[in-house]
């Protein structure tokens, strides 16, 4: 799994949520919106990407990370 | 090329639209696939692309017919090509359309649209090789929110490419104001234009959206300061605008056609249940609600991109709508109209599997002939397993499109499903055993292949020619890869008669090409070489005609016409690399080698196999093909009396029992390297054997091969002489001079001893030891002093077609100057006075 993080410029409606997978929308910065959450691999970010840029979204930055699917299991 | 590159709603479309309105006179705009601009004298072709042309083979079809607008000339020899079952290399199929497009004269614009929705790479590598093959006619558009996947900077460097970019299509203040206040019509003060610019950045789809929140409004400057002094997302901020101001049975038609790609005034009333919505959608488009007119009558629309995800967005929030109903709806509207795509699409998206599988099992079978795996793939993997396993049609289509594509694991469930539930239903049982036939052959499983290709054509009407061919051309190359090539010519004359009843001219011409090959395994040299080169005249640029050069090449040098033959193994070998089948190159560099070799070109002959080396080691090639590229390299070896070599490459020769034991050099390695180290008695018992097998298989060259090598392993001069004898009254009536000559010395001296004897075939003895002279270097009858070129070459085959010089150099796409040069040289090099005769003569010396 991808723990990822998406900042965009603007403030955009918490109802996309849904559209993106599920994934949190919260406004971060007075003009920025910070996009993020669990994604199962690269492809799904790009996905992603790909969305932010149909809808003429300005990314100002994308980051992600490899995180355990069963992380707690792991830590047990 | 010119790439106008930038996010959504810049106005890339639209720019390109007037740019060629306005240099073209009698452009119209026209803008959906298949919908290209109709006039006669077009210079221009619009594709539009969505995210159903992510399929090679579609892509290719829907930029052919593009094409075909500009001249209908171009795409007919490529049609043809499409036409044959299984996937071509798109090399071939591109080199093919790149040609037609050289004899279009006049310039012309082809425009790609939305090519960010590709995301396929063999469509970028198709896109890649056209760039990089462009004839000078083309002027190429690419309109796309993301830099394509091409070389860029290299065309950029080249200055081959203008762009226009998000800075070049931002509003400035000046065209702003004059969007707003001209266009419109709003009467709004400098400092709120100065304030909207500044909001929206000169972003067109912002000003439209933010201009049509306004017409109306009584207080301009309240709204500009409440959505200038806003921080939301503009579209976010604007659509809820629009969209509350809009009449609830407007808001209705937009929430519930954003499911639409496209739609028109029937489908709309269809999937709303309603009437009247013609007139909705004009009413929409002059509202300037984001509606795009697609065509001239304006029966097509779609929504800005743009527009129609946020639509969709807020059809998903909304609780009260059932996008499945609609999905199933538009479906059934798709399905009468004859839409099929469309109407798949939808019925998917509506989780109607039922549905779904009926649409796609009626419409496999012809995606399957056109090559769009990857769409009926896609089909079929959206649909869940329980539904398909329970229909056998849809299994065995599902099974082939996966074999075709290389799946074979997966494809073999599917198959083995298919014959399963078929039982005992020989109408069903039929197609499915030729789909397993095939299946079992590419995975390697020869004999099992020819179990259920033979059942397959027990149980096969005669009317099922296509199925009947494939289980024919199934049995035909097994048989061949087993070795049995009595067995394969039965085959491929039974795929040859299905294939002339039902059209397929890719199957025809594989069938003569293998025929071509299995006579000269028969020893029938000339009935070989009749069909090389009728395979060569009728084939077009389809893939048998690489391996017909390279089998015609072989043929000339056993004649000892090393000239021709290399030249025939030149384009053979080009033609092979365009085709993308590395074991028809390998062919190609094996014959090269073994002339190379037979010219005394002994550095050259090497070269030719590092070549063959390199690309074994590349590509995934069978073991068959590298055992005979090892098997090449011991005979190159030998030749050059280097054992020790030749010792190395002959470990690497294994022979599976599958295998031909008498492709020519595969079963005799081991026997060579027993003659090169004088163990004559060993050898001469194997080739005993040997010789039992030949005869038994008919392998007339293989014979006379074998005769040659036991006169050389023969205990006593008499015997190696009656062994000569023999296999000089089987060589003599097709005229074998190669098989002799490369046995070198010991076989001259052979000869010679014969000649000094006297007796029957003493011209052909002299012929042969004609040939011995030097390495084979010394001009046979008939060699011209100065080879022709290859351009040369491809005159000469023009003006023996009966083309004019205009006709040659329209073909050529070069000046008619030049082509009365070519033919000048021609004539000159072949020492005549006439094109007729230069024709004739290049008729004689196997030039044609």
């Amino acid at each position: 799994m991808l723990q990822i993080e998406i900042r965009i410029k603007g403030h955009i409606n918490p109802q996309w949520s849904e559209w993106f997978g599920g994934l949190t929308i919260r406004h971060s910065d007075p003009d920025e919106t910070l996009i993020a959450g669990l994604v199962p691999d690269q492809a799904a970010l790009y996905g992603i990407i790909s969305h932010l840029r149909d809808l003429g979204l300005k990314l100002t930055s994308v980051s992600s990370e490899e995180v355990q699917e069963n992380f707690y299991e792991h830590n047990r | 090329m010119t790439l106008v590159s930038a996010s959504a709603g810049y106005g890339k479309t639209t720019l390109v639209t007037e740019w060629l309105a306005a240099t073209i006179p009698s452009f119209i705009q026209g803008k959906e696939s298949g919908d290209e601009v109709r006039r006669s004298r077009v210079r221009a072709t619009w594709l539009s692309l969505d995210k159903a042309d992510n399929d090679p083979a579609r892509f290719l079809a829907y930029l052919i017919a593009a094409l075909g607008q500009v001249d209908t000339r171009i795409g007919e020899r490529t049609r043809a090509l499409l036409q044959s079952p299984g996937p071509l290399p798109p090399e071939v199929v591109l080199t093919t359309l790149i040609n037609e497009i050289a004899v279009v004269h006049a310039p012309f614009i082809l425009v790609l649209d939305d090519y960010h929705v590709i995301q396929a790479l063999p469509i970028h590598q198709q896109l890649d090789f056209l760039v990089e093959h462009q004839p000078p006619q083309m002027h190429l558009v690419i309109i796309t929110r993301e830099d394509p996947p091409l070389p860029l900077a290299r065309l950029r460097a080249r200055g081959q490419m203008v762009e226009i970019r998000q800075d070049d299509l931002r509003f400035s203040p000046a065209e702003c104001a004059d969007f707003l206040q001209r266009v419109m019509d709003l009467d709004l003060t400098q400092g709120d234009i100065i304030a909207l610019e500044r909001r929206t950045e000169g972003w067109i789809a912002g000003l439209q959206l933010a201009a049509v929140s306004m017409k109306g409004r009584a207080d301009l400057s309240n709204f500009v300061e409440a959505f200038t002094g806003s921080s939301h997302y503009i579209l976010d901020y604007l659509i809820e605008e629009v969209f509350e101001r809009q009449p609830v049975e407007a808001q209705d038609f937009l929430l519930k056609t954003s499911i639409l790609d496209r739609m028109c005034g029937p489908l709309c009333d269809a999937v709303l249940n309603r009437t009247g919505s013609r007139d909705l959608l004009y009413r929409l488009e002059h509202a300037n609600l984001f509606i795009i007119a697609l065509d001239q009558t304006r029966t097509w629309y779609r929504y800005h991109r743009l527009f129609a995800e946020l639509l969709r967005q807020r059809l998903q929030a909304s609780d009260t709508l059932s996008e499945d109903e609609l999905h199933r709806l538009a479906s059934g509207w798709f399905a009468t109209q004859g839409f099929i795509p469309e109407a798949i699409q939808h019925a998917l998206a509506a989780s109607d599997w039922n549905r779904a599988a009926a649409l796609i099992s009626d419409n496999s079978v012809p995606m399957l002939r056109s090559g769009e795996l990857m769409t009926l793939l896609g089909w079929l993997k959206a649909l869940p397993n329980e539904v398909i396993f329970t229909r056998p049609e849809l299994c065995q289509n599902y099974g082939w499109a996966l074999t075709l594509t290389g799946q074979l694991d997966a494809a073999d469930i599917y198959l083995q499903q298919a014959e399963n539930i078929a039982g005992d239903d020989e109408r069903l049982l039929g197609p499915i055993l030729v789909a397993r036939a095939y299946h079992l052959r590419v995975g390697g499983d020869i004999s099992l292949a020819i179990d259920y290709a033979w059942r397959a054509l027990s149980i096969l009407p005669q009317a099922d020619a296509l199925s009947r061919g494939l289980a024919a051309l199934t049995l035909g190359l097994a048989y061949w890869n087993k070795g049995d090539f009595q067995e394969s010519e039965r085959a491929f004359l039974e795929v040859d008669r299905a294939a002339q009843q039902s059209g397929n001219h890719y199957a025809r011409m594989t069938a003569l090409t293998y025929l071509g090959n299995i006579q000269a395994v028969f020893g029938h040299l000339h009935r070989a070489a009749e069909l090389c080169h009728q395979v060569i005249q009728s084939g077009g640029p389809s893939a048998p005609v690489a391996p017909a050069h390279i089998e015609l090449a072989a043929l000339f040098y056993e004649w000892n016409q090393l000239h021709s033959a290399i030249q025939e193994v030149q384009i053979g070998i080009e033609q092979s690399q365009h085709t993308g089948n590395p074991l028809i190159l390998l062919d190609g560099y094996r014959t090269l080698a073994i002339i190379q070799q037979g010219r005394g070109e002994a550095k050259e002959a090497l070269s030719t196999l590092k070549k063959a080396d390199q690309l074994v080691e590349s590509h995934q090639v069978s073991p068959l093909g590298r055992f005979r590229i090892a098997a090449c390299h011991v005979q190159v070896a030998l030749a050059q009396e280097d054992l020790t070599t030749a010792q190395l490459w002959a470990e690497q020769v294994s022979e599976p029992t599958d295998i031909s034991l008498f492709d020519p050099c595969l079963g005799l390695t081991p026997v060579r390297i027993l003659l090169a180290r004088q163990d004559k008695t060993k050898a001469a018992e194997r080739l005993n054997e040997l010789y039992d097998t030949a005869c038994q298989k008919g392998c007339g060259a293989g014979m006379v091969e074998v005769r040659l090598l036991q006169s050389l392993a023969a205990d006593t001069p008499e015997n190696a002489l009656h062994f000569l004898q023999d296999a000089l009254k089987m060589a003599q009536p097709e005229g074998f001079l190669r098989t002799f000559v490369d046995k070198g010395k010991p076989m001259e001296a052979l000869l010679e001893r014969l000649r000094s004897q006297g007796g029957e075939l003493k011209e052909y003895v002299q012929a042969i030891l004609a040939a011995f002279g030097g390495t084979g270097r010394s001009a046979p009858q008939g060699m011209l002093v100065e080879p022709l070129s290859e351009r040369e070459l491809e005159v000469l085959r023009l003006l023996a077609q009966g083309l004019s010089n205009r006709e040659i150099a329209q073909r050529l796409v070069v000046t008619v100057g030049t082509v009365k040069s070519h033919v000048h040289t021609i004539i000159d090099k072949l020492g005549v006075s006439s094109r007729t005769q230069a024709v004739a003569r290049a008729r004689e010396l196997a030039l044609l």
